[in-house]
């Protein structure tokens, strides 16, 4: 895959805690072709967020680092940038959305002041400029009378609202990636779909790769092409969306779609869950971290960890996948 | 209640963590060494020729007085010792007693948070920091008839303050906790709530501020007593730095020096100690 | 006019403080206070010469009528006459006050500022050497006692013992050149002793900022670290920044200058309360203590305006 937008080879980040050093993530590999939308799928605390963040080079530092691997944006080595060239890919080449859409504007500074700082920076326009600009990516994500809502500060918008407004940001420089972490998780049902359904008519429009980091496997088939999931800091499953919720071949996979509650089927007893906890990430098993949850486990899962083999367009960490059913490639 | 069980198990990594702290433990051993002196003065063992005037003015130091003496003959080296006394004497006074009365006022201030109670102890402590500290302890010590103790009075009255606020802080986040709704339900009476149930889970904060004022208090004690408003009879720093004051200007620096550096050192290690202790006690550390 | 309003309201709700604190110091300093009658009267005095005296200073009087007189006094500003010189309370004030303004102000305005720029250099280098430095710094700061830095910086400054540079006591200020040589010493001095505490507070501050959701959006955005520290941390940090600034106007005005001005001869607002102190001259006593409640609650409003302007999200209301 040399025309990856995005490549990322076996990247460790190591936090140094009271208790010791521990790895958020160990050893992902994934890669991202432009206008692509991934889904990054995963239990809270699998390194998910610590993947995007990486890939921003936002791991905050003290206590963390990237202690080796790679992530390639258009073939170009991002973990050996220094903070001002960083700076330039911030914003401009990579954007990101985050969770919490009520803290994560600046309250002081009116939307005006954030977005045009933004478009000063990494387009060189002119303050009257960027500003008509910004009117114009606000009207695009869909927000009533935006020359008058610019001036707004963040606290006088709704959830929903600043939500749209950080979206409308972070395309605002066209971006060749969008990093949106669990970007609608915080909001309330109805304005999830429709925030949902904005990113992706925009990105679909600007051509904007996306990575989709969310615990929520609805969003993903709605939404990508293709999902990664983690577990406890590494990749179990890699598979287009379609296989991936036909037949899921990791028993992770399985057992986090068996989860998900769905409405038309008929009423079960009562909804599975994966039993037991993500493990801590101190005291890992010696073998697949899955294992002590695993219905399928066996004395070579707990002795020696599996590695992720790809076949056919699918990639899987187990020692005991579901059949290989074949998909419609 | 597995709530005690929690806050054993908060008391037994904060220490674990405290032990573990270069800095704090060796603070912690300063500050002990200089309590051993101070006992030693109470016990009568040393520090007891504090006010003899025997000595020649301004001997240099040497090994009949080892850290010279004052203007008027007195060894400074006894003097400082006999101050390290006088110092806990305040420090230890101020800071229980403050501690108490601001974990009390505090407490009954959040447990009857938003009713008269508390916007009386709210008033009372506004009043309180709107007077000018020194000015108090004039007035107090005026209004006292030259008790010796009006300096710690005024200063109990005025420390207790910042900790009533605190606790007040906490036990209003605390009353909302089920363990306490759950008294509330089975009928305990109030008083028994909050002394049993929510005061002893403010107990990390007293520990703290406890060790805050008593710095406080040695300090203001060095001003006071300079400004001859503080200790009356016997000696400590802040009254020795007063002397020295004219030392100085003669070029006699040992007076000065001595003092200051009791002071210093103390003040110092009690400071870290309380940097430790209180990184120790912050729960959003124990569990990070 | 809602600012005005607002201004009004908060005046009234300061009526109880005020009230409190002339309360209680009267009560300590005048009801509790030393009986001044023997020291204005002669040794083989009649009954009706005490008495006399004693209907002179008001001592005949009920409570509560010598209270509403003191309030009164404050209110009109006008506090008689002091009784160890016999001049004017309030000429005394106005010839004080400005020369404690001019004294304490440098000190105070650079110890923040330069608390300030530390600590937003300790916290963006947080867990770094620099940041362990500029806190071993601070700990060391706030360790030494203010009267002990004021004496060694005489010494080390002032006196023949050490560098001699500058004016040992007093305030022959007649000009700039004179202003300089006679405030740096203690400047210094004030700065020395801020700057530990306030360092440690403000990096506190900045710290907790900086862990905030916005800053790490504008991070994600490309945001320069100059901007970032300004725009960001430092305006939003504002509103810890200010409340401790103005909290410590009345305390820097009277306990601040109380102890420089008694210490170097300086005739100011400090030195006058402390003499009055050590004199027992209650109308000076009373002047200061009522003007410095009274001040308190002008800092109380002035704060919550201030919020008001540097946070869109504060309302008075």
């Amino acid at each position: 895959m040399s025309s990856a937008l995005l490549s990322i080879r076996d990247l460790v980040v190591e936090f140094s805690t009271e208790r010791g050093r521990v790895r958020a993530i160990d050893g992902v590999s994934f890669d991202l072709a432009p206008g692509e939308t991934l889904g990054l799928v995963g239990e809270s605390g699998c390194g998910k967020t610590v993947t995007a963040l990486a890939v921003l080079g936002l791991i905050p530092s003290p206590p963390g680092r990237i202690l080796s691997g790679s992530i390639r944006l258009e073939g170009r080595e991002l973990t050996r940038l220094g903070e001002r060239e960083y700076r330039h890919v911030r914003g401009k080449l990579i954007s990101m959305i985050f969770q919490e859409p009520m803290t994560a504007l600046n309250p002081v500074l009116t939307i005006a002041t954030q977005m045009t700082d933004v478009l000063v920076r990494h387009q060189g326009m002119s303050r009257r400029r960027a500003r008509d600009r910004a009117v114009e990516m606000l009207a695009l994500v869909g927000i009533p009378s935006p020359e008058k809502r610019i001036d707004d500060y963040p606290h006088q918008m709704s959830g929903g609202m600043r939500q749209r407004v950080m979206i409308a940001m972070a395309l605002s420089c066209n971006p060749k990636l969008l990093l949106a972490d669990e970007p609608t998780t915080a909001l309330d049902v109805t304005t999830q779909a429709q925030v949902l359904e904005e990113m992706v008519r925009l990105q679909e429009r600007f051509g904007t790769a996306v990575i989709l980091v969310t615990h929520d496997l609805g969003v993903v088939a709605e939404t990508c092409r293709r999902a990664v999931v983690m577990y406890a800091g590494r990749v179990v499953e890699e598979a287009p969306v379609e296989c991936l919720f036909e037949q899921p071949r990791h028993p992770y996979t399985e057992g986090l779609l068996a989860s998900i509650p769905r409405i038309r089927e008929e009423k079960l007893p009562e909804l599975p869950t994966i039993p037991g906890s993500v493990p801590d990430l101190l005291h890992l098993p010696p073998g697949c971290r899955f294992a002590d949850r695993c219905p399928r486990a066996d004395e070579l899962c707990r002795r020696r960890e599996p590695k992720l083999e790809l076949r056919c367009d699918i990639a899987v960490a187990c020692h005991h996948p579901n059949r290989y059913a074949g998909c419609r490639e | 209640m597995n709530r005690s069980r929690e806050r054993t198990s908060l008391w037994a990594k904060a220490w674990y963590k405290l032990r573990r702290d270069r800095i704090g433990m060796i603070s912690l051993g300063v500050v002990l060494l200089y309590f051993v002196v101070a006992l030693g003065v109470w016990l009568g063992l040393w520090g007891q020729g504090w006010s003899q005037v025997e000595g020649p003015m301004w001997a240099p130091p040497g090994p009949k007085y080892w850290l010279g003496t004052n203007i008027i003959g007195q060894d400074i080296f006894e003097r400082a010792l006999y101050s390290t006394r006088t110092a806990f004497d305040v420090g230890l006074v101020v800071a229980v007693l403050s501690t108490l009365l601001g974990g009390l006022m505090g407490g009954l201030a959040g447990y009857f948070s938003n009713r008269w109670a508390d916007e009386l102890i709210l008033w009372l402590m506004g009043v309180l920091d709107a007077i000018p500290f020194y000015l108090f302890v004039a007035a107090l010590a005026y209004a006292l008839q030259g008790n010796p103790y009006a300096m710690h009075i005024a200063m109990i009255a005025t420390f207790w303050t910042t900790t009533a606020r605190l606790v007040r802080g906490e036990v209003i986040k605390l009353k909302q906790f089920e363990f306490v709704e759950a008294a509330r339900a089975i009928g305990l009476p109030r008083r028994l709530i909050l002394f049993r149930h929510i005061l002893p889970n403010t107990f990390h904060i007293l520990l703290v501020q406890a060790t805050i004022v008593f710095v406080g208090a040695i300090k203001s004690e060095v001003i006071l007593s300079f400004l001859g408003l503080g200790v009356t009879d016997g000696v400590s720093w802040g009254l020795m730095i007063a002397e020295s004051t004219q030392e100085v200007q003669a070029g006699h620096f040992s007076n000065f020096v001595t003092a200051s550096s009791f002071l210093f050192v103390l003040v110092m290690a009690f400071n870290l100690f309380a940097d430790a202790l209180q990184d120790a006690l912050d729960p959003r550390k124990v569990s990070a | 006019m809602e600012m005005l309003q607002y201004a009004l309201r908060k005046l009234i709700t300061g009526i109880p403080l005020i009230l409190g604190v002339t309360l209680i110091s009267f009560l300590l300093m005048v009801y509790f206070g030393p009986d001044k009658t023997y020291d204005l009267i002669g040794k083989n005095a009649t009954p009706e010469q005490i008495a006399e005296i004693r209907h002179q200073l008001g001592y005949d009087r009920p409570f509560l009528t010598r209270y509403l007189e003191y309030l009164k006094e404050l209110v009109t500003l006008d506090f008689g006459y002091s009784d160890s010189t016999g001049e004017r309370v309030s000429s005394i004030l106005k010839r004080t006050i400005p020369i404690s303004l001019a004294l304490v102000l440098p000190g105070f305005v650079l110890g923040n500022l330069l608390g300030i720029a530390l600590a937003l250099a300790a916290a963006w280098y947080r867990g770094r050497w620099l940041d362990k430095l500029i806190m071993g710094g601070s700990v060391v700061g706030m360790s030494v006692s203010f009267l002990i830095v004021i004496i060694a910086f005489q010494i080390l400054l002032s006196s023949n013992y050490g560098l001699g540079w500058f004016p040992v006591r007093g305030w022959n200020v007649y000009d700039f050149g004179d202003y300089l040589r006679y405030v740096t010493v203690p400047t210094l001095a004030t700065v020395f002793v801020a700057l530990g505490y306030n360092t440690r507070f403000y990096r506190a501050v900045f710290v907790e900022e900086m862990g905030r959701d916005h800053v790490r959006t504008a991070r994600a955005f490309g945001t320069p670290p100059a901007e970032l520290l300004f725009k960001h941390v430092l305006k939003n940090a504002l509103i810890p920044i200010i409340t401790r600034i103005m909290f410590s106007i009345p305390f820097v005005v009277i306990s601040g200058a109380l102890l420089i001005e008694s210490y170097f001869g300086i005739p100011g607002v400090g030195l006058v309360t402390y003499d009055a102190i050590t004199t027992g001259d209650q109308p000076v006593l009373k002047a200061v203590v009522g003007l410095t409640a009274a001040l308190f609650v002008l800092v109380l409003i002035l704060n919550d305006i201030l919020y008001k302007v540097v946070d869109p999200r504060v309302s008075l209301k």
